[in-house]
């Protein structure tokens, strides 16, 4: 009881003390001063990952008939570090249509330049746009880099299999020449699908890697010609798909090894199978983004009876109060951008969420992928870079 | 000309949620701006491959059972936000594990009581001291808090005997007097991460009413993850007839003759309202969006006895493996390598790995959260802002995973197996805070909460402007999920009880 007594004195007179303390931290000097910024967390954070960036051509250079390698410097800063395998957005303006599309970068961070690989694509946008009209000295805007799809020394491993289809190889220049460049003490193996062989970005800069103890190179063609005499070593290549029949014999026990494949979004679905029929556990895959499917109608979940050119009214309410006519088969997002609204997007393929917009009214269909936030669902939000009208629709940006 | 607004809040965090949907709820026009493209400032979501993670929430207080609901409850639903969310309650507190010791601590006053004795009988008289001490200060804290009016100072010492003794003592002062095992005064502190300061610098008052809530109503988890619950808030606000706009920062807050006036957006739209209430931090609001010219010089002396809170370092993993096969059992299981909290907390202004983490793995209260057979588990430690920032841009990613790297060392002495079967990891770092949530030093619970910035003396919601409010975890009650959407209904209160003033005639 007296303690008690004693504590419960010691306890109020603390009062005394903290009430001290304050009084002294807010005389002039003391304390902490809040009128002057010491060091600008926002500039070190936009150093890390600047929202915007400004580009200029350096150089271009054929890689295919159908392809060009690109050179930028940045104008507005330095360039960011970034994981080897991410990509940038590219904003352009295509006859007056403000759009966007997700390139991988194919230099290693830490390049004095930035490297983006174009290909031509049937029915694109601005591919072609980029292709032909892209010169030395223009500028363009980017996003910053983003994505998920590169090796994460924490849980990937050193004994790495990279699957790549068709342009899809970019982020693994990256991923390559940076782990070459820094000696990292991975075994790489590539295994590198293309339709021709004049359509094989990279070529000689592969097949001179091939020489490496720690870097084995598959290349195999769907076409080829009858009567090809083979590689430069004079060993035939490989025809057919990366099918797990392909894999295994290249790769032989999957144990321990982890996957990476970038491509096309078939190939997504036909190398995960083939990759679970040879025993690869989830946790071993990573894949690049499912891009917008090239053809909606085909995908699992899309009603039947609806034509790819069925257009609905999108009516936009709240404070910009317009109405677009969207056809079924087109991401909602394009739709929007035809008609001059600029709606934020970063990977244009449902997972980064920058798209997220409200559904007042009405049905949009969204492929399987989309990274949708299970409340986002719950409360009508859909991403617009992978949404299909369904019907009349009511939106609010 | 008549207004569109009556008020314009900016920030869509959980203070700026509560304080819009406040003041809708009671008839005003209200513009809610956010500057990223959901809300909920740090109760939110991303999503990786198969893996949908919460950014910040552990433990959820103020929920309690429906036959006893806590305060946040009973404000979420008089707001009409309850109904829309489910939320899971959690009947242990958590597991506390360190290299000689391993035990859980269930909620439920008796319960929790009972296993502390049972674990360490030589303590069992001053645990049950202790312990009684803390919920004194509990029962008195709610009490004072319920009290309509202002409360007469001078009554306090009679009326809140305990409240206004323990007031001014920091947790580890009164803890360390009746409990004399370091192993126990650390079991007894194990929330301290809660709160932002290890427990001789902590604020009992806090400490004590926060475990005391804790222990008595057992946490909870809402359905859908924090986002879920920003989600509500959203649509409840809009229920009421309020406006929302995401991707829309404020660059300017307008003022004439020392009232606010409006906003000026990042899209140069200028917007006037006559009441301001802002979730951004009290100094980026008075500095850089008012200017400190226009601000009496008092504010930000008054501020200098305040220091900017902790910030945090999580490692957030999809893992296709079962929490069971895992072996991770408890919700939230807290990992230390020593006994020595203070120690601990002065790691946090380095940058190397942690001697302490809270592992997190929702799955044992919320199994759909990850598809069958995975799981999602969150590695957290405490850290300040400021290191992080002299880190050269080349070097960041290996720093982030240095450290990641031991924090799953650590986690592995409870989940051997975590690592091996991760399929996605992600490592956020205070800077990835003050990238998405804007906030100063990446602080997770605004300014810190010693004795002299607790509850009582913090900072209040009215701002050094006419018109202007502050809401979030930088003001009253303080940091934390409930607080910060209890500052709401305060902020939205005093903005309310003020506009009352005004219509009865009593000028501003």
């Amino acid at each position: 009881m007296v303690l008690e007594i004693g504590y419960w004195m010691q306890d109020v007179w603390e009062h005394v003390h903290v009430s001290q303390e304050r009084k002294k931290l807010r005389q002039p000097g003391q304390g902490f001063d809040y009128t002057q910024e010491k060091i600008a967390a926002r500039q070190v954070v936009s150093q890390l990952h600047p929202k915007r960036m400004r580009l200029r051509v350096k150089e271009i250079s054929q890689a295919t008939p159908t392809a060009k390698t690109v050179h930028f410097e940045r104008t507005d800063g330095p360039l960011p570090p970034f994981r080897a395998g991410q990509y940038v957005n590219v904003l352009v303006d295509v006859d007056g249509v403000l759009t966007s599309r997700p390139y991988s970068v194919a230099s290693p961070p830490g390049s004095s330049y930035l490297e983006l690989t174009v290909r031509d694509k049937p029915g694109g946008f601005v591919a072609p746009y980029l292709l032909n009209e892209l010169k030395v000295g223009d500028e363009l805007k980017t996003t910053g880099p983003s994505g998920s799809f590169y090796h994460e020394p924490l849980i990937d491993g050193d004994d790495l299999v990279f699957l790549a289809g068709g342009s899809g190889i970019t982020p693994f220049m990256s991923i390559i020449r940076d782990a070459i460049q820094h000696n990292r003490p991975f075994k790489m193996h590539l295994l590198y699908g293309s339709r021709t062989l004049e359509d094989v970005i990279y070529a000689d800069e592969l097949a001179q890697l091939a020489d490496r103890p720690d870097f084995k190179y598959t290349l195999v063609i769907s076409e080829l010609p009858p009567g090809h005499k083979g590689d430069h070593r004079g060993h035939p290549y490989l025809t057919g798909f990366l099918d797990a029949e392909l894999i295994r014999g290249q790769i032989g026990d999957v144990t321990g090894k982890t996957f990476y494949i970038c491509g096309p979004n078939v190939m997504y679905d036909f190398c995960l199978a083939a990759l679970k029929e040879l025993g690869v556990p989830p946790h071993k895959m990573r894949r690049e983004l499912y891009g917008p499917p090239a053809d909606v109608t085909q995908e699992h979940g899309w009603p039947e009876a609806l034509s790819a050119g069925t257009m609905f009214n999108v009516e936009i309410v709240g404070r910009v109060q317009r109405t677009i006519h969207a056809p079924a088969g087109e991401p909602l997002l394009d739709s929007l951008e035809r008609y001059g609204i600029v709606v934020p997007a970063v990977c244009r393929s449902g997972e980064c969420s920058a798209c997220r917009t409200r559904l007042v009214s009405g049905q949009v269909f969204m492929p399987v992928h989309t990274g949708l936030r299970a409340s986002d669902r719950e409360n009508g939000y859909i991403h617009a870079c992978v949404s299909y009208p369904l019907q009349d629709l009511q939106i609010r940006l | 000309m008549t207004k569109k607004y009556d008020a314009i809040v900016i920030g869509a965090g959980l203070g700026g949620l509560s304080a819009a949907t406040m003041l809708a709820k009671n008839g005003q026009r209200v513009l809610l701006l956010e500057r990223h493209n959901v809300p909920g400032g740090y109760a939110t979501s991303f999503v990786r491959g198969r893996y949908e993670f919460e950014i910040a929430l552990h433990e959820l207080s103020g929920i309690g059972p429906p036959e006893h609901r806590g305060t946040l409850y009973r404000y979420l639903d008089y707001l009409g936000v309850a109904s829309k969310v489910e939320f899971l309650r959690l009947s242990n507190l958590y597991r506390s594990v360190f290299p000689d010791l391993d035990v859980t601590l269930p909620a439920g006053r008796e319960a929790f009581e009972d296993k502390l004795c049972e674990t360490f009988p030589d303590d069992a008289k001053g645990i049950r001291r202790f312990v009684k001490r803390v919920f004194n200060m509990g029962r008195d804290f709610s009490r004072i808090s319920r009290q309509r009016g202002r409360v007469n100072p001078a009554t306090v010492p009679l009326r809140f005997p305990h409240f206004f003794r323990y007031l001014p003592t920091t947790w580890g002062h009164v803890l360390n007097r009746d409990v004399r095992d370091p192993r126990v005064r650390a079991v007894l502190s194990q929330y301290w991460g809660y709160f932002g300061m290890s427990p001789s610098k902590i604020s009992f008052l806090y400490f004590a009413s926060g475990l005391a809530a804790y222990i008595r109503q057992g946490p909870a988890f809402p359905k859908g993850r924090s986002q879920m619950l920003s989600n509500a808030f959203i649509s409840t606000f809009e229920e009421l007839g309020g406006e929302v706009r995401f991707n829309c920062g404020v660059e300017r807050i307008t003022t004439n003759q020392g009232r606010v006036t409006g906003v000026i957006t990042e899209e140069d739209e200028e917007i006037t309202a006559d009441w301001i209430v802002s979730n951004a931090d009290p100094i980026t609001t008075c500095r850089d969006m008012i200017g400190a010219d226009h601000v009496p010089s008092g504010f930000f002396a008054r501020l200098q006895s305040s220091e900017v809170a902790a910030s945090t370092v999580n490692v957030y993993m999809g893992v296709a493996r079962s929490n069971t096969e895992l072996g991770l059992n408890e919700h939230e299981i807290f990992v230390s390598s020593s006994y020595d909290f203070d120690c601990q907390y002065e790691q946090m202004r380095q940058l190397d790995p942690p001697d302490a983490i809270a592992i997190t793995c929702y799955n044992v209260v919320y199994p759909e959260i990850s598809p069958p057979g995975t799981s999602i588990v969150v590695l957290t430690a405490l850290a300040y802002g400021e290191p992080w920032y002299a880190i050269p841009p080349a070097e960041y990613v290996d720093t982030k995973n240095r450290i990641a790297d031991g924090m799953i060392r650590l986690a592995e002495r409870i989940a051997p197996r975590l690592r091996e079967y991760a399929e996605v990891v992600e490592v956020s770092t205070p800077l990835t805070n003050i990238r998405y949530a804007g906030t100063r030093g990446g602080s997770i619970y605004g300014f810190n909460q010693p004795p002299r910035d607790n509850m009582v003396w913090r900072m209040g919601h009215r701002g050094p402007l006419d018109g202007l409010y502050f809401v979030g975890a930088w003001t009253r009650p303080g940091g934390g999920f409930e607080p910060a959407m209890m500052s709401g209904q305060m902020a939205g209160g005093a903005v309310l009880s003020k506009i009352k003033n005004i219509q009865s005639g009593e000028g501003r």
